[in-house]
């Protein structure tokens, strides 16, 4: 019952967007648990088949995806699984296929600069502060993805972590800053 | 006939806070027969004070002990989830939590008499994908493992306790630790994301003694 609903809201979500929002893509498939949150001009594509839920056990929580500009974009692949994952875009998120995100946050830009006026920063471009997550990556809950990081294929972030630097592909990090580690 | 001289008390003091807690009785009370009659599986003890929200979901077992209560913290109250239907978690006597989201696949025991602020305490590595696997280097299954804590337990806010945490009596989590598979042990101060090394407190109380 919950799934049919789920592929009923994700309906009605592609007809509204595909008639109001033309700078949404959303591929075949979509299924909607939980209320999704788009906001921004900026341009959102994402693929077939996913799935987007609140947390379970906490009714106030839901994927949110913020373009902050026109030229930013999000780009998620398919089969994604998003449990009350936050997005922020200022320039580029690009998210791979397979991959399953909850309850964390996800931005590249710092929003404000350190000097007094917290003006525009300074020194970001998209060569340096696009965050591209690789395929089959899993994000445990409350953690956090900073700017200019890219993570590679089938790692695993470990619930609670901060990661600042880039990660490289198929292992195991968690801490603040996010450092590679056996999984015990 | 002592907790009632002490209501007595309360209320000379301060009627507003003694008809909080009257209201938090009143609506404890009510959760109480509510998973009595509707989810048998869940067991709280008669005493039960409800200043917040608090949510049982999931399939497994859930035992809570009795004069719980359960606080505002972070705008949010207690929610406990259990993933699976052999999923055990207990609570101690005694214990004020507020805001604390625990995520149960296995198994969590949590003692008496512990404070805790707005945590998370889950027993898995991803609470909503039970058998993950990310490549042949990582295990086939999500490692679970229990989480137990001792009595008069201090748990800060925003901390995660992971699986295969155990925690003695008397020690303190300060704020926005993060314990992953670490033995902290009688009496001690843990810090940190990742905690690594937890120090006694009694050297800590030391070290200010000699400052002065």
């Amino acid at each position: 019952m919950k799934d049919l609903v789920a592929v009923i809201r994700g309906k009605i979500f592609l007809l509204r967007c595909r008639l109001f929002r033309k700078n949404i893509r959303i591929g075949k498939g979509l299924r909607l648990y939980k209320r999704l949150d788009v906001r921004g001009e900026g341009t959102l594509i994402i693929g077939d088949n996913c799935k987007i839920c609140g947390i379970t056990g906490d009714r106030k929580q839901f994927v949110t995806l913020y373009t902050l500009h026109r030229d930013a974009w999000i780009r998620i692949g398919n089969n994604a699984d998003l449990f009350a994952a936050r997005l922020s875009s200022r320039y580029s998120i690009t998210v791979g296929h397979d991959v399953h995100i909850e309850e964390s946050g996800i931005m590249d830009t710092d929003f404000h600069s350190i000097e007094r006026d917290r003006g525009e920063p300074a020194n970001e471009n998209l060569q340096s502060c696009g965050v591209t997550i690789g395929d089959m990556v899993k994000i445990g809950a409350r953690s956090l993805v900073t700017k200019g990081v890219k993570i590679g294929d089938g790692t695993l972030i470990g619930p609670g972590s901060v990661v600042t630097r880039s990660i490289p592909g198929s292992c195991f990090a968690l801490g603040n800053p996010a450092r590679v580690m056996n999984p015990k | 006939m002592s907790s009632v001289s002490k209501f007595i008390r309360l209320f000379l003091a301060s009627p507003a806070g003694a008809a909080g807690l009257l209201k938090a009785l009143l609506r404890g009370t009510f959760t109480v027969f509510y998973y009595r009659l509707l989810k048998p599986r869940v067991r709280i003890a008669f005493p039960f004070f409800m200043y917040e929200t608090f949510r049982v979901s999931g399939p497994g077992k859930v035992s809570i002990g009795k004069s719980c209560a359960i606080y505002p913290n972070m705008f949010d109250g207690v929610s406990i989830v259990t993933l699976d239907p052999n999923a055990e978690v207990h609570v101690g006597v005694g214990c004020s939590l507020g805001g604390v989201s625990i995520r149960c696949r296995e198994r969590i025991e949590i003692g008496d008499r512990i404070m805790a602020g707005h945590s998370l305490i889950q027993d898995c590595m991803l609470a909503e994908c039970p058998t993950a696997r990310v490549n042949e280097t990582m295990p086939r299954e999500m490692p679970t493992r229990e989480i137990r804590i001792g009595r008069n337990v201090w748990v800060g806010v925003q901390s995660c306790i992971l699986y295969g945490t155990t925690i003695d009596d008397d020690s303190v989590i300060s704020l926005g630790t993060v314990c992953y598979g670490a033995g902290i042990g009688e009496y001690q101060l843990a810090s940190g994301n990742p905690c690594f090394r937890p120090v006694p407190i009694s050297k800590l109380i030391k070290l200010q003694d000699m400052r002065r």
